[in-house]
């Protein structure tokens, strides 16, 4: 077990390295001069000269990879381009805002994906499975900023039930369309993956034994056939949730939900390479550290992983 | 064992929830006014109340070195003060400096300063109250722009004009890493006494009498930028009529009464009116508008192109659901062209760009894609009609004419622009009008000249670059006033700021050319009296329009929506925000 886990951390930190090279080097190569954009229209060459020089961006590209790295290596992602911020303290302070918006999403789209997969696996080819299915469908096929933009309009605007935009310091009910627009992907998938589990369970011998032997259609369906076919549906969840924690932009540019995709859009149109290194590393270290807690943890409950 | 994972899924996606939460809670819900006390002021106002308003831009910093960016400067104007200010009409005014002259050799301006006003209590004063501003304050703002090591971004306008800011700039630079600069102080930057300040200028330079009122000038004490050091910018501390509270980036930034604000209305009453300003950063103009109809906001600056039409009627009054609230608009200090590099193949024709511009019906543009928000069509100059004491009606631009255009294309050589090199148009991208503007006038130069021209979008930084380096003939660019002279337009026009040797040409886009613009600008900027300045701009103006190196395509306007209980709200074609005068009328709420 122990090897395992050291090969996987392994594995994780030559995943980080490539990216923070791959960032570096993307970030070195994009068009434009940060300098000439903080400075403005007006900047005089000598003024963006010296503003390059401040900033290190004169020196060569493995001059400025090497001093990176030494600075990464003691925990400093640097100090924002733009802003002037600490680039890690500016991410940790919005982390929370996209940990909550990405893992309440994930919570209701667990529940629900699952409880609606079960009802359309119980009735199959029912007009309520259709019914269902074909609304999964949907909400898969749907771009989150396009129902993003729907639900602000007819809610927010035309309804008016819930706030437009803003965080949850000013109500909770500033969750609700964010979260509900991020977890309508990911509630439909799992709708339909737990649909498919289950029609499979339900095929099974065992089944027919427990029908058999009397046990009642929630006994069969929640008891007997759930269980066994949540093994799909646990792997759908990890790497959604994975996906989530790396992945709001649209949904915080439309609801100006301060997590860290607004902080990576903002960067990426500046031209502020200490943000938008640390925003794509950052994310990459939770997309890995969830990973590899899960490969972990299927290690523990499953030997025949540990074994491949 | 499944079910074991996951309840522990649950239970970590609840921990992080609660972790989540209770980190991230701010304090309590957001303040509107139908509950506040108000307190009765003296000629029927009133004190009290939160103004909530929105910045669709990033607060950058609060430091008065690195402020060159609008939402910056609009916050920071309430938390500091300057030596002088600009009123509604973009007339300097007194402010810190109670009164000022310049030396007939335009070399020295003399600023008596303000007695008796005092800084925000802050922590970084002894005993926390805030002590009284003198002249020394001045030079230290002062000399903090012309620092190398404070990442100023606001020495450009000091650069060979305050006598002694190039030594002193060099050797902080060359401190950068430690150690003292050799150069001690800016030797123009001169405290003549408590109360008086002096500028010695290497050469006349009339515009800089505008220079006290830039963002870069805002007046700050020693003892604040010592405590904060690096964080100095998120702990502005100044002489204002608000005091920084608190700043949470992309979400709000909140600026509180100042009580010892100096400043007194003509009633009596001290400035300022409001409790609290309260801004948000929604990214989204759409969001915005949809905040303050919802009565969220007091302020909605700017209305979405898209929704133009459905809230400002022809007769330029607010229909609708929208006309319970006030309307404020006014000619902005800005304008948007197509510049046309004078030095490339494609325009270096006086002929061909002649045509160009009278191939475009500005009119049409500013009618059917803009929906009527612009100020006027480019039929002028460059300078914008906001420009004070400016008659940019004299200047005489480019009207639409197809018939001349055609002809003027024939007699350079290239009838129906046959012969013409292919021309591009280069946009950044973001502002869905630009792309719409720049297809309609890509129609009207085939329509007129039966030239082809082909639109590219590229990101702004690109953008600029390009543009710089002369790698493109034919761009869209806007220019917005810094302040209310016309050398700020100008200068996209003077020779001498085209590097010689096709170095990236970062303010003269064009590279335009001209000895007699040259020599009638350069006399105009060292000429102190402001009537006769304006006349030899205007005299310069013509002669650069006359020879057409952009198309000038319109004249922005400048739309606000204001809650109906907001009063003595002082509108500027340079949306300077001066929150001092504002009050809310408990009566309309």
């Amino acid at each position: 077990m122990t090897f395992f886990i050291l090969r996987k951390i392994l594995y994780a930190a030559s995943v980080l390295l490539g990216v923070i090279t791959t960032t570096f080097v993307i970030t070195y190569v994009l068009p434009g001069d940060p300098a000439r954009l903080m400075l403005g229209q007006r900047a005089d060459p000598e003024s963006v000269a010296s503003l390059q020089r401040q900033l290190g961006l004169d020196r060569p590209l493995w001059e400025q990879y090497g001093s990176y790295i030494a600075k990464l290596a003691k925990g400093d992602m640097g100090r924002s381009f733009s802003t002037n911020r600490d680039v890690m303290g500016s991410i940790l302070e919005r982390f929370p805002a996209t940990a909550l918006l990405s893992l309440s999403a994930m919570a209701l789209s667990t529940v629900i994906g699952i409880l609606l997969g079960i009802i359309a696996a119980a009735r199959p080819n029912s007009w309520l499975d259709t019914a269902l299915m074909s609304t999964a469908l949907l909400g898969i096929s749907l771009p989150s900023f396009v129902v993003g933009t729907m639900f602000l309009l007819l809610f927010g605007v035309t309804l008016r039930w819930t706030p437009i935009s803003g965080y949850i310091d000013t109500g909770w009910n500033h969750l609700l369309l964010p979260m509900i627009t991020l977890a309508l992907r990911p509630l439909s998938v799992i709708a339909r993956v737990t649909r498919s589990s289950m029609l499979e369970a339900l095929s099974q011998d065992y089944i027919r034994t427990a029908r058999a032997k009397g046990a009642s259609v929630p006994s069969i369906l929640l008891r007997h056939a759930l269980r066994n076919a949540l093994n799909p549906v646990i792997t759908t969840i990890s790497s959604w949730l994975a996906g989530l924690l790396a992945g709001t932009v649209f949904i915080e540019y439309i609801f100006n939900w301060p997590g860290i995709g607004m902080v990576a859009l903002d960067a990426i149109l500046k031209l502020d390479y200490p943000m938008i290194q640390g925003t794509v590393q950052f994310t990459a270290i939770i997309f890995v550290l969830v990973n590899l807690l899960v490969d972990v943890t299927y290690a523990f409950l499953d030997p025949k992983v540990k074994l491949s | 064992m499944r079910n074991i994972f996951l309840l522990r899924y649950y239970f970590a996606v609840a921990s992080l929830i609660i972790a989540a939460i209770s980190f991230g809670c701010g304090d309590g819900k957001r303040e509107d006014n139908s509950g506040m006390q108000f307190r009765a002021a003296k000629g029927g106002k009133f004190y009290g109340g939160t103004y909530r308003v929105n910045e669709v831009g990033d607060l950058r910093s609060l430091d008065p070195v690195g402020i060159n960016d609008v939402t910056s400067h609009h916050i920071a104007h309430q938390v500091y003060d300057l030596l002088v200010d600009f009123d509604e009409n973009l007339h300097l005014k007194p402010e810190l400096a109670e009164s000022w002259e310049i030396s007939p050799d335009g070399l020295t301006y003399t600023y008596h300063l303000r007695k008796g006003v005092k800084f925000h209590d802050n922590l970084c004063f002894r005993g926390g109250k805030g002590r009284e501003f003198t002249a020394g304050d001045v030079k230290y703002s002062f000399t903090r722009v012309c620092d190398a090591r404070t990442g100023t971004l606001g020495y450009d306008y000091f650069r060979g004009k305050v006598e002694g800011a190039d030594a002193y700039y060099a050797a902080t630079q060359a401190a950068a890493n430690g150690g003292a600069p050799a150069v001690k102080e800016v030797t123009g930057f001169i405290v003549k006494d408590e109360y008086t300040f002096q500028i010695r200028l290497t050469k006349p330079f009339a515009p800089f009498e505008n220079y006290a009122a830039l963002g870069i000038a805002y007046i700050h004490p020693r003892e604040a930028v010592e405590k904060y050091g690096r964080d100095f910018f998120q702990h502005p501390v100044g002489t204002g009529a608000f005091k920084f509270i608190s700043w949470s980036p992309d979400r709000e930034c909140i600026l509180e009464r100042n009580v010892n604000y100096w400043k007194t209305d003509a009633d009596g009453n001290q400035f300022p009116y409001l409790d609290k300003i309260h801004f948000s950063f929604i990214k989204d103009e759409k969001s915005q508008i949809f905040e303050f109809r919802g009565g969220n906001l007091e302020e909605c600056y700017r209305i979405p192109n898209e929704f133009f039409t459905s809230v400002v009627g022809e007769d330029k009054k607010l229909k609708g659901e929208y006309s319970k609230f006030q309307l404020l608009h006014l000619p902005a200090m800005s304008t948007q062209y197509y510049g046309m590099l004078t030095s490339s193949k494609e325009f270096s024709d006086v002929r061909v760009r002649r045509a160009f511009s009278m191939a475009v019906d500005r009119e049409r543009i500013v009618k059917y894609v803009l929906k009527g928000q612009a100020y006027a069509a480019g039929t002028h100059g460059l300078v914008p009609p906001s420009m004070p004491d400016y008659q940019t009606e004299n200047i005489k631009g480019y009207e639409f004419n197809p018939t001349t255009a055609r002809a003027l294309l024939a007699e350079a050589g290239y009838p129906n622009g046959v012969g013409l090199p292919p021309i591009t148009l280069q946009l950044n991208n973001g502002g869905g009008r630009n792309l719409q503007i720049a297809e309609a006038a890509q129609a009207m130069i085939f329509e007129n000249l039966g030239v082809k021209v082909s639109l590219t979008q590229v990101e702004f930084a690109k953008h600029l670059d390009e543009v710089d380096a002369g790698r493109a003939p034919f761009f869209r660019l806007g220019w917005v006033a810094d302040y209310p002279d016309p050398e700020n337009f100008l200068n996209l026009l003077y020779g001498a700021l085209v590097p010689e040797d096709g170095k990236p040409s970062p303010i003269n886009h064009t590279r335009y050319r001209n000895a007699e613009f040259d020599k009638i600008f350069a006399q105009a900027l060292s000429t102190n009296d402001r009537a006769a300045r304006m006349k030899l701009y205007m005299q310069a103006e013509q002669i650069a329009m006359n020879d057409a190196p952009m198309i000038i395509v319109f004249y922005d306007e400048d739309y606000r929506l204001l809650a109906p209980y907001v009063e003595g709200y002082r509108n500027n074609a340079m949306d300077r925000r001066t929150y001092e005068y504002v009050w809310i009328n408990p009566v309309k709420l």
